[in-house]
């Protein structure tokens, strides 16, 4: 019964979002053109090098890399969860949802996937486009090493999803949660979502290994890609199940204490 | 003619004063608002875009470079586009809700006031918050230019100050120039959100670079003047006597592009029928 309310805030969500159509075109219009400034510039880069591998990786390597990935980024995304949690605390919203019976961050994960098919659905459709387009585009090497990426993708979802509800609970101590966000971007912009990690120098390679956002990004383009075997996949997938249960731990934790500092002034 | 020249030099020292006080309001409204949380703000913004410079020079130096431009050129490029949007935009904000105010009817405030809604939306919501950004971009220009080790004359310093100046005000432009739709459409955030956000991302790299169609988008929503025309001559890359001349050029097509806007506000202006009781 849960689950079918749930479903149903999902769902009303994407519908509420696809009332604004204009934003919706002009999120596809976004898209396209992000996705063309992009591959012009790794077509620049790679053409500077009369298009020869680097770092050991081909041309080819580097645009399926590149289109794929923004598509693992849409689907492990759990952003806004932390922006919501936020606006309810100030709004005062909140306490009405500790009153339902469904739990407050159920309600906030449920409206999130609606936005997440919101912006899954045109992401999908146009950088499959592009692939056809673009053509060379590696697919996996077995049907087994895709349904370890697709473990992999989900595992990444919990992930960043843990980790969101880790960023939202700051909320219950902070104006504004969108300051630490900032903070976070800089890793976050080192996920593998923007660059692979291959071409970072080595120090930086090493701090981003010891975070949590590439396990959720680079790790699942590692095993689509094949550069893993099988004891490394499954180690790859211990690292990402040991990330969710410490950062459920955490947010757990620190909402239990938070949700005792709320106050809603108000009739 | 003496009496029109005066009255036109004092609205301009009126317009600068006005500037000043809103300024100083905006100020203190934000860190009486904010208190220490806009220090630490500020402080995030440059920690964010450091991961933006992180990328993009990662990614660049594994290559000889991007049309002949290396990746202190692009982060030099990048710093640019960064300190025109901020300075740029520090007087747009009140533009940036014009759907809200023609559907709600909030623009009559300013229309029933004996000064033009015009100024009084560039000095209303006077952004503070840019001055990361500033500091940031300004910072890694300086850095890349002692990293480059081309010497910089005084002409060089002109050009750079100018250069700022001419982007600030194409941006700015480029800002403004879509938000009177909403008088037509209602709403125009789509519109102007791809101009302002979905364009940006061509200001870090060389305009060369780019498929025919969109070299032409960036010449009619001129972004290829905000940071690359400006830039070529302090990077080095086109010395020419032409070149000293393209921050000159940047400034007349903001120029331009705000009289475009100002022509378009006013047709704009003339459809506006209040939404309130």
């Amino acid at each position: 019964m849960k689950l079918y309310a749930y479903l149903l805030m999902a769902y009303l969500s994407l519908k509420e979002s696809l009332t604004y159509w204009k934003d919706y075109l002009s999120f596809v219009i976004f898209s396209v053109f992000r996705l063309v400034l992009q591959l012009s510039a790794w077509y620049a880069l790679y053409s500077s090098v009369d298009f020869a591998p680097v770092m050991g990786r081909s041309y080819e390597t580097m645009i399926t890399y590149y289109l794929v990935v923004q598509i693992v980024g849409d689907v492990t995304s759990a952003n806004g969860i932390a922006r919501a949690l936020e606006q309810r605390m100030s709004s005062g919203e909140i306490a009405t949802d500790m009153l339902r019976p469904a739990a407050p961050r159920g309600i906030l994960i449920a409206r999130s996937w609606g936005e997440k098919f919101y912006f899954f659905i045109p992401t999908m459709v146009i950088f499959a486009g592009a692939a056809l387009v673009v053509g060379g585009i590696q697919l996996p090497a077995s049907p087994g090493v895709f349904a370890a990426f697709v473990l992999s993708l989900c595992l990444g979802y919990l992930i960043n999803l843990t980790f969101e509800l880790v960023m939202a609970t700051f909320a219950f101590w902070f104006v504004e949660v969108n300051t630490l966000r900032w903070f976070v971007s800089f890793f976050t912009a080192l996920s593998g979502t923007a660059v692979p990690l291959w071409l970072l120098p080595p120090w930086l390679q090493a701090i981003c290994r010891a975070l949590p956002f590439q396990a959720a990004a680079y790790v699942p383009m590692q095993i689509y890609l094949g550069g893993t075997n099988s004891a490394e996949i499954l180690s790859a997938f211990g690292t990402q199940v040991l990330w969710i249960i410490g950062l459920f731990l955490l947010q757990e934790w620190l909402w239990q204490r938070g949700k005792r500092r709320i106050v809603v002034l108000g009739g | 003619m003496l009496s029109k020249y005066k009255r036109f030099c004092h609205q301009i020292v009126w317009f600068f004063q006005l500037c000043g006080m809103t300024l100083s309001m905006c100020w203190r409204g934000y860190i009486s608002h904010k208190g220490w949380s806009a220090l630490i703000h500020g402080i995030g913004l440059i920690v964010g875009y450091l991961g933006d410079y992180a990328v993009l020079y990662s990614m660049i130096m594994n290559f000889p470079g991007i049309a002949g431009f290396t990746a202190l050129d692009i982060c030099f490029l990048y710093s640019m586009g960064l300190v025109c949007y901020a300075l740029g935009n520090v007087h747009t904000r009140e533009f940036w809700k014009i759907d809200d105010l023609v559907l709600r009817g909030g623009l009559d405030l300013y229309l029933v006031r004996p000064v033009s809604p015009l100024v009084q939306m560039f000095v209303r919501d006077i952004q503070v918050g840019y001055v990361s950004h500033l500091i940031l971009g300004l910072g890694c220009m300086l850095m890349v230019k002692g990293m480059s080790g081309i010497p910089w004359d005084i002409l060089h310093w002109g050009l750079f100050f100018f250069s700022i100046l001419a982007g600030c005000v194409v941006m700015s432009g480029i800002s403004l120039i879509a938000t009177p739709l909403s008088f037509w459409w209602g709403r125009s955030q789509s519109v102007t959100g791809f101009i302002r956000g979905g364009l940006r991302g061509t200001l870090q790299y060389p305009v060369t670079i780019y498929p025919k169609f969109i070299r032409i988008l960036v010449y009619i929503i001129p972004y290829a003047f905000v940071a690359y025309y400006p830039c070529l001559y302090l990077l080095g890359k086109d010395t020419s006597p032409k070149a000293v001349l393209y921050p000159l050029i940047s400034m007349l097509v903001g120029i331009a592009i705000h009289f475009a806007f100002w022509v378009f506000w006013r047709l704009g202006l003339k459809r506006y029928n209040s939404a309130g009781g």
